[in-house]
């Protein structure tokens, strides 16, 4: 008897052996099946492009995935670092400003390093108006 | 999944020798196939089952190894009165037996057959059992089986032929000759 003859003979007792598995397990095996073919959803196509599995509609399966709470963090950071800086340049605008003042105002340069500037700009705001 | 369930199942229990574990491979196996592969074509998921259900056994084997490695090690300290020479294979054997629902009269040669064609498949090497149970009990091809394997076809064709050699030299010791047995 050739290798395939006898593999085939072995293998139809090996069929045998699989059809006596005890009820119980018979059982609990169909059990498993089922919990499978539950966990189990159709793939679904996003956009006619990419095939994906059904379960990636399932925002709590989604949910609970690493990846996801991974891909959301790479893109709230990407957002935050393609964010213009706003704040800066409303910062340097106003400090031109308050440059082009100082300079085309009528005090020169030298009165605003005086050492008594600060004390008369006190005396100014205390004044009455 | 009904139809390959039950073979899934003894493939476990030859390699792993506890049904308890077996149906938890078994288990482990259909549900990572299913939430994991679902977007897959149907007629890639028997390969891709069978690459997670012997993943799942080898990392079982690996496991209990390992365990039985530290348990070996500490009952070397603590147990040093008891029978050295306790034979797994022995254990194992008469669970199997017992497994074996008492047959009618007719059925009871058949019986016999069966254990030792379990028992046989259980000695096997682990490679050799699973290209032989992929190959001729799945039957995939070599390629196939190759790639479930993670290994090369000329290595399948080897592992197969060793354990076709193997099985009928150990049915050949029992006195079962297959070309004698008519299969059902």
């Amino acid at each position: 008897m050739n290798e395939n003859d006898f593999s085939k003979k072995f293998a139809s007792y090996l069929d045998v052996s699989a059809a006596n598995v005890s009820a119980d397990t018979a059982s609990r095996l169909a059990k498993v099946r089922q919990q499978a073919l539950a966990a189990y959803q159709p793939p679904v196509r996003i956009l006619g492009l990419i095939t994906v599995s059904g379960q990636m509609t399932d925002p709590s399966y989604v949910a609970r995935k690493p990846v996801f709470w991974l891909g959301v963090l790479g893109l709230a950071t990407a957002v935050w670092a393609l964010q213009p800086p706003a704040a800066t340049d409303d910062l340097y605008d106003e400090a031109g400003v308050v440059d082009a003042k100082l300079l085309t105002g009528e005090l020169p340069i030298d009165a605003f390093l005086d050492k008594d500037f600060a004390t008369w700009v006190q005396e100014q705001e205390a004044a009455p108006q | 999944m009904a139809s390959v369930e039950r073979r899934a199942f003894k493939q476990a229990v030859f390699a792993v020798k506890d049904d308890e574990a077996a149906l938890d491979i078994v288990q482990d196996s259909m549900l990572r196939l299913a939430e994991k592969y679902g977007d897959r074509p149907i007629d890639e998921l028997p390969m891709l089952f069978q690459r997670i259900l012997q993943n799942a056994i080898r990392d079982w084997v690996r496991r209990t190894k390992v365990r039985s490695t530290w348990t070996t090690l500490f009952s070397s300290f603590s147990n040093k009165d008891e029978d050295d020479e306790f034979d797994i294979l022995e254990s194992l054997a008469i669970e199997q037996s017992s497994n074996i629902p008492v047959s009618p009269h007719g059925q009871l040669e058949q019986a016999q057959v069966l254990t030792a064609i379990e028992q046989a498949v259980e000695k096997l090497p682990g490679r050799q059992r699973q290209a032989f149970m992929l190959r001729y009990w799945e039957e995939f091809d070599v390629a196939e089986t190759a790639k479930v394997m993670g290994c090369s076809e000329g290595s399948v064709k080897t592992h197969c032929s060793r354990a076709v050699n193997a099985l009928s030299i150990m049915l050949r010791a029992k006195g079962i000759s297959l070309d004698s047995i008519v299969t059902k």
